[in-house]
């Protein structure tokens, strides 16, 4: 049998990626600017010290003589923008593709595959580290994201070639779940903000949830889908979920809102009872509403993305005991900030946007513009088309895992498919949401394009996965 | 290569039947997954809708947000340069201060409004400046200055205020105020600084001034705006779309301009100064030997200190309106005729050229007629010699010499002396003066020169229109020998090499013919029956020679007397200019002063300005360092005994 790609999905996959690249080098430039003129007033005083020195500037002479004759030759140049060295890389380009296309079509890409793309993070990320002490520092951010892609990218294939219907064990559904709920007990004691685990790379295990508890549930689902609104089905799944999505939620509500919107849209479209399904979601609201009241800082982005002025909610608590809890909060003093810069940044794009690299709002005015802020550049810097192309991005990824409801061959397929693509939609339809200050401010980075590694990796598993369902689907619906 | 295949695609491959067990029905939750296609469908369409609204309706409100958010430059304003005088004592110094400083882009009319009554401006004029700006091509971002020299009281209401909305756009930025010396001392030669003006940058040479700018309006400043004017720093801040500063992207330290030290010597310059009081008139002394200018005084003056900054448009047309025309420079701006102080010159030329000799004599009787009109001579001397003519400023003699020499031989004479064009001086605006000769006045009015003419220059009147300067420049050059230094008020610049000097101009003059000219020149000041013998100093020979220049005829001149006694209001009284130039000493000398006083009525009035800074120049000085006094004139058979003291 030879293997069937959805080509709309891979490409669509394979454009966001590229996009993602560029935006995060576009908007990391913040980093370029400063380290930049920091490394070159090292290298002033450096100069400056060899002036000092008495070091002989005839010698230095020379040498700026003849790279600058070398330079200065006229040259046949080629038309578009060509040059030698790009048509090479063009060439090389097509003969990788070629390669990969014969490998993938006669399924090659087998785990040695998943090997070199890990160790090519690894080496990338490495690599990273090292330009950012080093004279390249405004390249370090992409060349680690780079590696993230490229790693993701190999594990993609891989995950697409191989079976998903090997992953309908139990043995894989608990081992995956059970190692993150590991990573995030050991991260709550090894990080003070519970966030980052850094083992020579940092790893962020709540990123690492969202694939355990998809390939869970779908496992899960599938598993006692003829009794699904048993209380023996019932009370494990949520008693799995509140674990994964506590242990999640105290260092990001965000991801574990996504979690907890997957999971749900994923027992709801197994035949979950209404009853269970509303009672569901009113203890999942009065979770959330804890986990907001429990942090100042939470509490004060919501109440300053409701009533800024507390004028409406002082009736409401007169005492203004939610107002002064929120005062403890002793992160970035004002979160209307980040929310005005962010539409300010989408709405000076217009249709076409400032051009490429042309985003006056990642100069410090935006924090994060290279992580959870990256829409509002790609807005800015590309207006109304480019974030159309990330929004149809996402539609398209929605509209191919929804699509495999009815075609995947089976019902780990089809769970697996929809649980992907609500996923990777809703965290992007919420992180958009937040740039265009339609939700209060919340950390979730945009999948596929914001910078950052762990975020890339599972993003890719999970649409490898995706092309493994769709590949094995008994009919193109 | 055949194809990979799972475990499961082989089993398929194989049983398809078998595999077919494992597809479950999906039917039944069909119509559930159409809501979440609707709800996601409905969700793009929110954010779509968002984008739409954000990008392209209110793209534009958006996009002045933005260009709010943005890097601000603020001056750090640079320090002007230093005026030392040429011992070291500071003339022109800064001071510091607190300039208000207003965004451009960020204020309005209305916060304009607010702010101007407590910083007791004017609205109107507040707005026409930031309009002014705003047709420039500076940077919108770019700050205006709103008030300079701020008090303490309105730096704290200011300070105080930070929050208010009105006063967000408010920087205050330090600013260096210029100090001159007080009640306009030395004003004209030091000048004033002001604010470039619209003309202004519209030429060429100011095409590298921002508005705002301060530059050198008049003098030194103007003249040495260059080294005076420092290089100004920057600081950049990255402001948020609220007017907050986020964060210090650079700084550039400002250059502070160079100091300079000049020839003037305070002293003297005081001296002068009092001795010429407030009267109109000017009085320039310069050392010939270096061509160093040691005093140059303008009467009367103005007080610098109402221009450091920006003048008030009040004060600006009080001085302007004032008749006795403050900002003017005498001592090289007056082109004036010089009288009698023409004389020496006009004796020396008489013996170069050979017409008369040292024993040349005229016989006066208070007057003569030339060329058929009667010239009247200010008193009836007698006979007189070539001695007595310069010691008694005898008309008569001149006449003769001037009718025996010729316009163009005196022509000649006097622009060897330096007359007649710039001394080159390093002030701005200095003036050629006149020396009439036939080509002159061929050239300038298209017709012949009139041997009658000749009768009025020679006594230093007529065409004839010269400055304090040039006089002195003239008369110190001709009593030296023959050699003309350019006068300068730059000694050097503060951390520089002395400049070389430049060469000067020499002459060979016959040194017989020269000495009976300072013969003549000494006997006026020191010789009982000179003009300015009142002027005498004991210890010091001084050289002289005073001036008294009609303004109009003698009959005219007494009609308007005598309209001024009887009442008549609206006639200023045209009396003749006083003029005296001497130097000292008569060898070698060191000094050469030249005083003009508008309206003196006789050049005995400003003989005594001339003497009080020769004085003071060798008071100054160690008695070791003075000079060995000379023996008086005493080759004269009727030269009485000097009183003793």
């Amino acid at each position: 049998m030879r293997l069937k790609m959805d080509w709309i999905l891979f490409g669509t996959v394979l454009a966001m990626v590229s996009f993602g690249l560029v935006m995060v080098y576009s908007a990391s430039s913040v980093a370029l600017e400063l380290k930049r003129k920091a490394a070159l007033e090292r290298k002033e005083q450096a100069a400056v010290a060899a002036v000092e020195a008495k070091v002989d500037p005839a010698a230095a002479k020379t040498e700026e003589e003849g790279e600058n004759s070398s330079s200065g030759r006229a040259t046949w140049r080629m038309p578009f923008g060509f040059t030698t060295r790009r048509l090479m890389a063009a060439v090389l380009g097509l003969i990788a593709a070629r390669f990969f296309w014969h490998h993938y079509s006669t399924g090659v890409f087998t785990w040695p595959w998943a090997l070199l793309g890990g160790s090519l993070t690894v080496v990338l990320q490495f690599l990273a580290y090292w330009m950012d002490a080093n004279p390249a520092p405004h390249l370090s951010l992409v060349v680690k994201q780079s590696g993230a892609a490229l790693g993701g990218f190999f594990l993609l294939m891989y995950l697409s070639q191989r079976d998903y219907r090997e992953f309908r064990t139990a043995q894989w559904a608990f081992s995956t779940l059970g190692f993150v709920i590991f990573l995030l007990i050991v991260v709550y004691f090894a990080d003070p903000k519970h966030r980052w685990l850094n083992v020579g790379l940092s790893i962020q295990p709540a990123e690492l949830a969202k694939p355990a508890l998809v390939l869970f549930l779908a496992w899960f689902v599938t598993l006692r889908r003829t009794a699904i609104n048993h209380p023996a089905t019932i009370w494990p799944a949520a008693l799995a979920l509140v674990v994964l999505a506590g242990a999640v939620m105290i260092p990001d509500v965000g991801t574990a809102v996504v979690l907890v919107v997957t999971a749900a849209v994923i027992f709801f479209l197994a035949g979950l009872n209404w009853r269970y399904s509303v009672t569901a979601v009113g203890v999942g609201l009065l979770f959330f509403a804890m986990a907001i009241v429990y942090e100042p800082y939470r509490l004060k982005r919501v109440i300053q993305f409701i009533d800024p002025t507390y004028k409406t909610l002082a009736k409401i608590d007169p005492n203004r005991v939610l107002w002064n809890h929120a005062q403890k909060s002793t992160r970035v003093s004002n979160t209307r900030d980040q929310a005005v810069n962010s539409t300010i940044a989408v709405g000076t794009g217009g249709i076409f946007g400032r051009g490429a690299g042309g985003s006056r709002q990642k100069l410090l005015y935006l924090p994060l513009a290279h992580n959870d802020y990256i829409f509002a550049i790609v807005a800015e810097e590309f207006g109304l088309l480019g974030s159309s192309f990330v929004l149809v991005g996402f539609v398209v990824i929605l509209w191919r895992g929804y699509r495999l409801f009815w075609a995947a061959s089976d019902d780990f397929g089809r769970y697996l498919a929809v649980g992907i693509s609500t996923m990777l939609a809703f965290q992007a339809l919420l992180n958009m949401s937040v740039v265009l200050d339609l939700f209060p401010t919340k950390g979730i980075p945009l999948p596929l394009i914001s910078s950052g590694g762990t975020s890339m990796l599972s993003s890719m598993v999970l649409l490898g996965l995706l092309l493994s369902v769709s590949q094995r689907s008994t009919q193109n619906a | 290569m055949p194809p990979y295949q799972s475990a499961h695609d082989r089993e398929k491959d194989k049983e398809p039947e078998a595999f077919h067990v494992l597809r479950d029905d999906a039917t039944f939750a069909s119509t559930r997954i159409l809501w979440f296609q609707y709800l996601a469908l409905a969700i793009v369409c929110c954010l779509s809708l968002g984008y739409w609204n954000l990008q392209i309706r209110q793209g534009d409100y958006y996009l002045s947000l933005a260009e709010r958010n943005r890097i601000r430059p603020y001056p750090m304003l640079a320090p002007r340069g230093k005026m030392l005088d040429r011992d070291g004592r500071i003339v022109v110094d800064n001071n510091s201060a607190f300039s208000l400083m207003v965004s451009r882009d960020a204020v309005t009319p209305e916060q304009i409004r607010a702010i101007a009554p407590v910083l007791q401006l004017d609205v109107d004029e507040v707005m026409e400046r930031v309009r002014r700006f705003d047709k420039s091509k500076a940077s919108r971002a770019a700050p205006v200055t709103l008030k300079e020299n701020l008090s303490r009281a309105e730096l704290a209401y200011i300070e105080a205020h930070r929050g208010d909305p009105d006063f967000r756009s408010l920087e205050i930025i330090q600013d260096h105020r210029r100090i001159y010396p007080r009640g306009g001392f030395s004003a004209h030669v030091l000048g004033y600084t002001g604010e470039v003006s619209e003309r202004e940058l519209d030429s060429v040479e100011f095409a590298r001034y921002r508005p705002g700018d301060l530059i050198g309006k008049a003098g030194l400043e103007k003249q040495y705006n260059d080294l005076l004017m420092g290089i100004d720093g920057q600081r950049r801040v990255i402001v948020d779309y609220n007017g907050n500063e986020r964060e210090l992207l650079d700084k550039k330290e400002p250059q502070p301009g160079r100091s300079i030290q000049l020839t003037l010597d305070l002293d003297l310059q005081a001296v002068a100064e009092l001795a010429l009081r407030d009267r109109r008139g000017a009085v320039v002394a310069i050392d010939p030997r270096s061509g160093e200018v040691l005093a140059m005084v303008s009467g009367p003056s103005y007080d610098p200190n109402r221009f450091a900054g920006r003048i008030r448009r009040k004060d600006w047309d009080e001085i302007r309106n004032n008749p006795d025309n403050p900002l003017f420079n005498r001592a090289v701006q007056a082109a004036l005729a010089p009288g009698s102080t023409f004389k020496p010159i006009m004796a020396l030329a008489g013996l170069e050229t050979g017409i008369i000799g040292p024993d040349a004599k005229a016989f006066c009787r208070g007057g003569g007629t030339y060329y058929g009109s009667f010239r009247k001579c200010h008193s009836t001397h007698g006979e007189v010699d070539f001695t007595r003519a310069l010691q008694a400023s005898c008309d008569v003699f001149f006449y003769e010499l001037g009718d025996k020499l010729r316009i163009d031989r005196i022509a000649d004479y006097a622009q060897m002396a330096g007359l007649g064009r710039r001394t080159g001086i390093d002030l701005p605006s200095e003036v050629d003066g006149i020396v009439p000769s036939t080509r002159w006045k061929v050239r300038t009015f298209r017709k012949r020169w009139f041997i009658s003419e000749t009768i009025s220059v020679a006594i230093g009147q007529g065409a004839l229109i010269v400055t304090p300067l040039q006089l002195a420049h003239a008369i110190g050059g001709m009593a030296l020998g023959g050699v003309w230094h350019e006068p300068h008020l730059l000694k050097q610049v503060l951390g520089d090499a002395p400049p070389t000097p430049k060469l000067p101009r020499k002459v060979a003059i016959d040194a017989a013919n020269l000495n009976h000219v300072l013969a003549g020149m000494s006997a006026a000041v020191n010789l009982p029956g000179g003009t300015a013998h009142d002027s005498m100093l004991q210890n010091v020979e001084m050289c002289g020679k005073t001036g008294t220049a009609q303004l109009m005829s003698n009959a005219l001149a007494q009609a308007r007397r005598e309209a001024i006694k009887r009442g008549v209001t609206g006639l200023a009284p045209m009396e003749d200019n006083a003029w005296f130039v001497g130097f000292a000493p008569r060898r070698n000398p060191e000094i050469v002063v030249a005083a003009l006083y508008e309206g003196g009525a006789h050049g005995d009035r400003a003989a005594p300005i001339v003497r009080d800074v020769i004085k003071a120049y060798f008071g100054k000085k160690k008695p070791a360092e003075r000079p060995k006094q000379d023996p008086l004139v005493t080759a004269f058979a009727w030269q009485e005994p000097r009183p003793q003291p």
